[in-house]
């Protein structure tokens, strides 16, 4: 699943267009990500600047 | 609620937008998200000095820096410093911001804050949008025009059907900080190119006084695992400005965006960073949203007046005018990035040598347009025609 660490986004917004699925919502301060829509392409990780984002791979081994 | 229209986004774009719907007399609601327009700071602050006073008179207080030179240095460390007595301005860009919106509401629009446009919906035109407000909760607004000049996100015009979606690989990451207690020139602007400093970028140095600067950096997003943003910052800011202050963080996105621009939808005009109206090169946009917010707010007054009688018609005012002005520009950005994403450290070395050749013989920039810069350039180092000839 997609982690948000609110406490490192700066709410840019870079991440928002980014998402294949209209997965991210920034609301008036917090990124939101509809973990239902997310897909783990792994596009606004990459792109954060302060590493705000992760994926966690539950099933990785 | 009820409005002749709705701007989405109180930035550069979105104000100017309102602005001039509401001086042709026409009730209008601007929208943003945050308690206050302008901040929080996204933003190196510099702005061309000359387009800028062209498109309107600036109070004292909202410009931080004139600048009147510009150093570039190259990967192996060569440098020059060109002289352009008021090349720019560094902006005190939340004050700006707020003056703008300011200027909106003393022409007569209705600023909403904490107020997030969310999704635009009608039969054959757009009729009414969806609203969040911090304190009231959802709600609606209907209008007979729309305009969104929501920034990068641009979510409000993608949920209306403009596909305007970023490839993750046309984008730069972007991370700058203001630095305190350091000696800076104020009239001085420095950009340091080379892979290891900003790969396929640059990094900037954007002085706000003698003792303060936005000092950032742009990482094609690509090549960020390998070279974080973060960590190339301070590097650089460890050995040019030991003992320096962070006074604030900021990041975000410069597209550098292949796909075709969409400025309407039916009765949506896109305005600004939304309609992904910037500089290719660079990123900058400030004088874009400007521009363009200012002409999508005449149509959209236009098509109020009923001086318009079709949607499609809008086109003719905007973007026609602003594509008119800017297009050109635009375009040739466009293609100056895809040559720059080309060049190597050794290319960035070469040309910065046959510029500072070029520039011996002349005291300034100002007065030289980028044509004439090429030309010379060209003229002294006939090697370098490999770079340009993709431009034409
Ligand atoms: C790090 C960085 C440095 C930059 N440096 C420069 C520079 O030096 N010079 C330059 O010219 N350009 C620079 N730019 C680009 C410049 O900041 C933008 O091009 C410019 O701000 C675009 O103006 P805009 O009005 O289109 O959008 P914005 O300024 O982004 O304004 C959009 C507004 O809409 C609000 N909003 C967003 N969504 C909603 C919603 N759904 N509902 C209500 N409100 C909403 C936002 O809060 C914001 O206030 C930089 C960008 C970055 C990220
Ligand atoms: S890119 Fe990073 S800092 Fe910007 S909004 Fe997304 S998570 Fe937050
Ligand atoms: S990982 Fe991909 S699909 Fe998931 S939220 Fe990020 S951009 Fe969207």
């Amino acid at each position: 699943m997609l982690i948000i660490a609110q406490e490192l986004c700066l709410d840019c917004g870079g991440c928002v267009p980014l998402c294949p699925v209209e997965g991210l919502f920034l609301s008036f301060e917090d990124l939101f990500c509809d973990q239902a829509l997310c897909t783990l392409c792994g596009a606004c990780p990459e792109f954060c600047p302060v590493r705000a984002i992760t994926l966690e791979l539950k099933d990785a081994v | 609620m009820r409005y002749d229209a709705v701007v989405i986004g109180a930035g550069p774009a979105g104000s100017m937008a309102a602005v001039e719907i509401a001086r042709a007399g026409f009730s209008v609601a601007l929208l943003e998200k945050h308690s206050q327009p302008g901040t929080p700071l996204c933003c190196g602050e510099a702005v061309s000095k000359g387009a800028l006073d062209r498109l309107m008179s600036l109070k004292p207080d909202l410009i931080s820096c004139t600048i009147d030179e510009i150093k570039v240095v190259s990967p192996g460390g060569k440098a020059i410093t060109v002289k352009h007595p008021g090349a720019g301005y560094i902006l005190n860009r939340p004050q700006f911001d707020l003056e703008l919106a300011r200027q909106a509401v003393a022409a007569g629009a209705e600023l909403l804050t904490e107020t997030i446009g969310l999704q635009l919906s009608g039969e054959t035109a757009f009729e009414s949008l969806a609203i969040d407000n911090r304190k009231d909760g959802p709600g609606t607004i209907d209008a007979r025009i729309f305009i969104a000049a929501d920034g990068v996100e641009s979510k409000v015009a993608r949920l209306a059907g403009i596909p305007n979606l970023i490839n993750v690989r046309e984008t730069e990451s972007l991370l700058q900080y203001r630095l305190k207690n350091i000696e800076v020139d104020p009239a001085l602007i420095e950009i340091y190119l080379g892979r290891r400093i900003a790969p396929s970028s640059y990094l900037w140095i954007f002085p706000k006084s003698d003792r303060e600067a936005n000092v950032g950096l742009g990482v094609s997003t690509r090549l960020t695992q390998k070279f974080p943003p973060e960590q190339l910052l301070n590097d650089f800011i460890g050995s040019r400005f030991p003992g320096a202050i962070e006074a604030g963080k900021f990041c975000g996105l410069a597209p550098r965006y292949q796909g075709e621009r969409i400025f309407r939808l039916k009765n949506l005009l896109v305005a600004g960073d939304a309609a992904r109206a910037d500089d290719s090169i660079s990123g900058a946009g400030i004088l874009y949203a400007l521009l363009s917010g200012r002409y999508a707010g005449m149509a959209a007054a236009a098509f109020l007046r009923g001086d318009i009688r079709q949607e499609a018609e809008l086109d003719q005012l905007y973007p026609k005018k602003f594509l008119d002005e800017k297009g050109e520009e635009l375009a040739l950005y466009r293609k100056l990035r895809n040559i720059y994403d080309r060049l190597t450290d050794d290319d960035f070395d070469e040309i910065i040598v046959a510029l500072i050749e070029f520039f011996a013989a002349r005291d300034s920039v100002a007065g030289l347009k980028p044509g004439q810069i090429l030309a010379g350039l060209i003229k002294t180092r006939p090697k370098l025609l490999k770079y340009v000839r993709h431009l034409w």
